[in-house]
């Protein structure tokens, strides 16, 4: 009798202690500087490796939350195969080669990033709601959704800092909406699986353009292109 | 009729000769129009049957086995081909973008070789996903392969770094150390930011097998410390992006390291004592002609040496282990400072233990190592007063010769059984002092350096004792069965005056040559020195003082050369042996025993 009273508990202390462990095993230690209103104090050389850091770290996990989804969900090459699979992040209009990156202004790479971290601040929200009611996702993929979510947010207002340090008074560009959440929700498994493979490929592709910008941007600010 | 029916089952075709299908297939499509599908369709079939039979179809299925970027900017694939189905065969690569509808070809065919396909700068985008497929086309068909899906942030494998270049630095305190220094490979852009570049660097001495790795994250130079001077060593590097491939291991460049000369410490390098050769070991001490030759044996007679000073020697001990066999003429530099280092037990014994008893199991070789400057030296100098005891410091099991205390000038015989050092090392003077005074049964073992094979028993047992690292605790066996060792002690030689009907061995110190001041207490007539307690091993006698030389006799005798009494004496060459140390010893000085030999002396003055 009282195994059966004890055991919502200890499993909820487990489910505690495993999910701790997990976050615990991904969580890198970045020199996380606390939220404060003297952000000022810090140099623009740590705002930037603090936001290349986090970005770094964000990056790894979509990767991993991207290769585990299409490893259990969407094995079958075809999902990828379609045609129609944009981002909506695409009309950003973002430079996707080395050429087009060092003949953007700073600026509009600032904005740029804004911009792509903007656009997936709800979807992100959404993101965590359906994975954790997708049937066979593990409890990993699940909170390395949630920590992508929180980190993105971080990093969000990183990035806002270091436009104001750069270019005080810059205006933030607009952002696109996610319109993708009606496939995610299908009641055609397949529709929701290449949906979300989609997603999650996007936003890998994202998280890493990010991280690209910010070292490059870095370059250009401090070290004059000469890193 | 079946359009799937095989042309044997036709009507009229029953040979396997062209003739007769082409016959039944003419009549067929003459019969009847309704029926001339199925007899296009047959002659579509004989016609791929007459290519078989000449070997000729369409192509096998290609495969596309890799794409490599080599700066993030360019990128290139490679087919395997397959089957040209024996007729010349053409290939065309096809690619779509992610979110793109349109089909595009290969822009290059050309640059990157046969059967590849090479994607400039215009062409290449990152973050985007290309659906590239390669498809065969010869004149009986083709092939397409599977479609393969790329992003080029993932297949780039750089060049290596590029040069490379070593140095040999110091630092303040003059520690030296190689600094390695490399640069990115030339086409990947680092500077802007766009290639984040990590690297590795492996070197390795000329002559080792293993290669050791350092990764060294994103920095472009390396520095290494604790390299062995005189060697060569060669170093290599590669990198890799930050999500991609290694290159190749890059160019080798090598580069000896100096010999520094070192300060002049007659000591020895510590990395010798980890190889465990003994010989390299002491020649680095500055031992000569060491291990003696067996020609040395003539001169290994007399191993108790007679030391004209007051100092207190050990008495050496040998095994075939030790090089030190014996005693064969090393000298001993009497104004070497060697080994002087720090005397005291205190400091380093109580490093390892808070005993007095420590026992480190690490020789602390330069400190006290000395060459024996007399072939006849057996007997280990004791050191002068203020300096304590010698003690060592060494991985046991692999050094086979002990330290020496220093003295001015003497006879120091380098080689000493370990439990013949340790049993120098030692507590307080006073505490060996008093209870050498309550010694009542005293063992003193003169060891046979000379007789290396009947010592090797004996000395066997005593190294065994410290074979283990963890020696520490352990009591020395040889002390337990009143095993023979060591210990200074005066000067003293036995000779053997007779064997009484016991079957005891009387042994009476020797007369001084000259007139030396005697010791005190050194007891003029003659008494019965001692008497054999047992027989270790066959070929150890265990003699024990006689109740009437109870006293520190044993200590007060000088001894003398023994070699012409003993050497007369077959049975005397059979080790006579004390064992100096009393239980009384062991307890008060702990669980090690060692004797300082300075108490020793003290106790005669």
């Amino acid at each position: 009798m009282q195994a059966h009273l004890n055991q919502p508990c200890s499993w909820m202390l487990q489910l505690l202690l495993v999910s701790n462990l997990l976050l615990w095993e991904y969580v890198v230690s970045l020199p996380l500087c606390l939220e404060i209103e003297g952000s000022n104090e810090l140099t623009i050389e740590e705002l930037f490796d603090d936001a290349i850091g986090m970005a770094q770290y964000t990056s790894n996990l979509t990767t991993q939350i991207s290769e585990e989804f299409d490893e259990n969900f969407a094995k079958s090459l075809g999902y990828k195969a379609r045609n129609s699979s944009t981002c909506h992040t695409a009309s950003l209009l973002t430079p996707e080669n080395n050429e087009q990156i060092q003949q953007t202004q700073l600026d509009d790479l600032l904005k740029g990033m804004i911009s792509i971290s903007r656009a997936w601040y709800h979807p992100l929200e959404k993101l965590v709601h359906e994975v954790a009611a997708l049937n066979g996702a593990s409890e990993t993929m699940l909170l390395k959704v949630k920590e992508v979510e929180e980190k993105n947010q971080e990093l969000l207002k990183k990035i806002k800092e270091i436009l104001v340090r750069v270019h005080p008074g810059a205006e933030e560009n607009v952002y696109p909406a996610w319109m993708g959440l009606a496939e995610v929700r299908s009641a055609n498994e397949d529709t929701r699986h290449f949906a979300l493979s989609n997603i999650f490929r996007c936003l890998h592709s994202d998280t890493d353009k990010v991280a690209t910008y910010l070292e490059i941007v870095k370059c250009r600010v401090i070290h004059n292109n000469n890193c | 009729m079946s359009e799937n029916k095989p042309l044997s089952e036709q009507r009229c075709c029953w040979g396997y000769g062209e003739e007769p299908l082409i016959h039944c297939l003419y009549q067929e499509t003459g019969a009847n129009m309704k029926e001339s599908m199925p007899s296009a369709l047959a002659f579509i079939l004989l016609f791929l049957n007459i290519s078989l039979l000449n070997g000729q179809s369409p192509p096998g299925k290609p495969e596309i086995y890799k794409c490599r970027s080599p700066d993030k900017e360019t990128f290139t694939c490679w087919w395997n081909p397959g089957t040209d189905g024996g007729l010349p065969t053409n290939y065309s690569l096809t690619y779509s973008k992610e979110g793109e509808k349109t089909t595009h070809e290969c822009p290059d065919y050309e640059t990157s070789g046969p059967n590849s396909c090479f994607f400039s700068k215009q062409y290449t985008s990152i973050w985007k996903i290309y659906v590239i497929t390669v498809i065969a086309t010869n004149q009986m068909g083709s092939s397409a392969s599977d479609p393969l899906y790329v992003d080029v942030t993932y297949i780039v494998e750089p060049e290596p770094p590029r040069n490379l270049t070593l140095e040999v630095k110091q630092l303040k305190d003059k520690k030296t150390y190689l600094w390695i220094k490399w640069s990115p490979p030339t086409i990947t852009d680092v500077k802007t930011g766009w290639f984040t570049m990590e690297y590795e660097i492996r070197l390795k001495s000329e002559e080792a097998d293993e290669w050791e790795v350092h990764f060294t994250g994103q920095q472009t130079h390396f520095k290494v410390f604790d390299l062995y001077p005189g060697q060569k060593y060669i170093v290599q590097t590669r990198c890799k992006p930050d999500h991609g491939y290694w290159s190749r291991w890059g160019q080798e460049n090598s580069i000896e390291i100096p010999n520094v000369p070192g300060p002049k410490i007659k000591g020895f390098d510590t990395h010798l004592l980890e190889k465990g050769k003994s010989e390299e070991l002491l020649t680095a001490l500055g031992c000569q002609d060491f291990p003696p030759t067996s020609d040395s044996e003539d001169l290994l007679v007399e191993f108790l040496e007679v030391d004209d000073n007051e100092d207190v020697q050990l008495m050496p001990s040998h095994s075939k282990e030790y090089p030190g066999q014996g005693v064969k003429p090393t000298h001993l530099d009497p104004d070497n400072d060697s080994g002087h280092g720090s005397y005291d037990s205190h400091s380093l014994l109580s490093e390892k233990c808070e005993e007095p008893q420590v026992y480190p199991p690490a020789f602390h070789i330069p400190e006290i190592l000395e060459k024996p400057e007399n072939p006849e030296a057996n007997i280990p100098p004791t050191q002068d007063a203020r300096s304590s005891t010698p003690y060592f410091h060494a991985d046991v099991s692999k050094w086979s010769t002990w330290p020496l205390l220093p003295s001015q000038h003497m006879t120091r015989s380098p080689y000493h059984s370990i439990a013949d050092v340790c049993k120098l090392a030692g507590g307080p003077v006073d505490t060996l002092a008093s209870f050498l005074d309550k010694a009542g049964k005293n063992v003193l073992k003169f060891s046979k350096t000379l007789e290396t094979e009947e010592e090797k028993v004996a000395e066997q047992e005593k190294k065994k004792s410290f074979h283990s690292e963890t020696k520490q605790n352990t009591s020395w066996p040889l002390l337990q069965k009143n095993a023979p060792i060591v210990y200074a002690k005066p000067p003293d030689y036995v000779e053997i005056h007779k064997v009484n009907k016991d079957g005891v061995l009387s042994l009476f110190p020797k007369q001084k040559e000259n007139d030396q001041v005697e010791k005190p207490g050194v007891p003029e007539t003659s008494k019965e020195y001692t008497k054999v307690s047992g027989v270790m091993d066959d070929n150890i006698l265990v003699l024990v003082p006689d109740s009437r030389a109870e006293n520190t006799a044993l200590f007060a005798e000088s001894a003398k050369k023994v070699p012409p009494s003993l050497e007369q004496n077959q049975s005397a060459k059979d080790l006579a042996s004390f064992a100096a140390t009393s239980n009384n010893c062991r307890l008060q000085l702990g669980r090690l025993d060692y004797l300082d030999p300075t108490c020793f002396t003290h106790s005669f003055h």
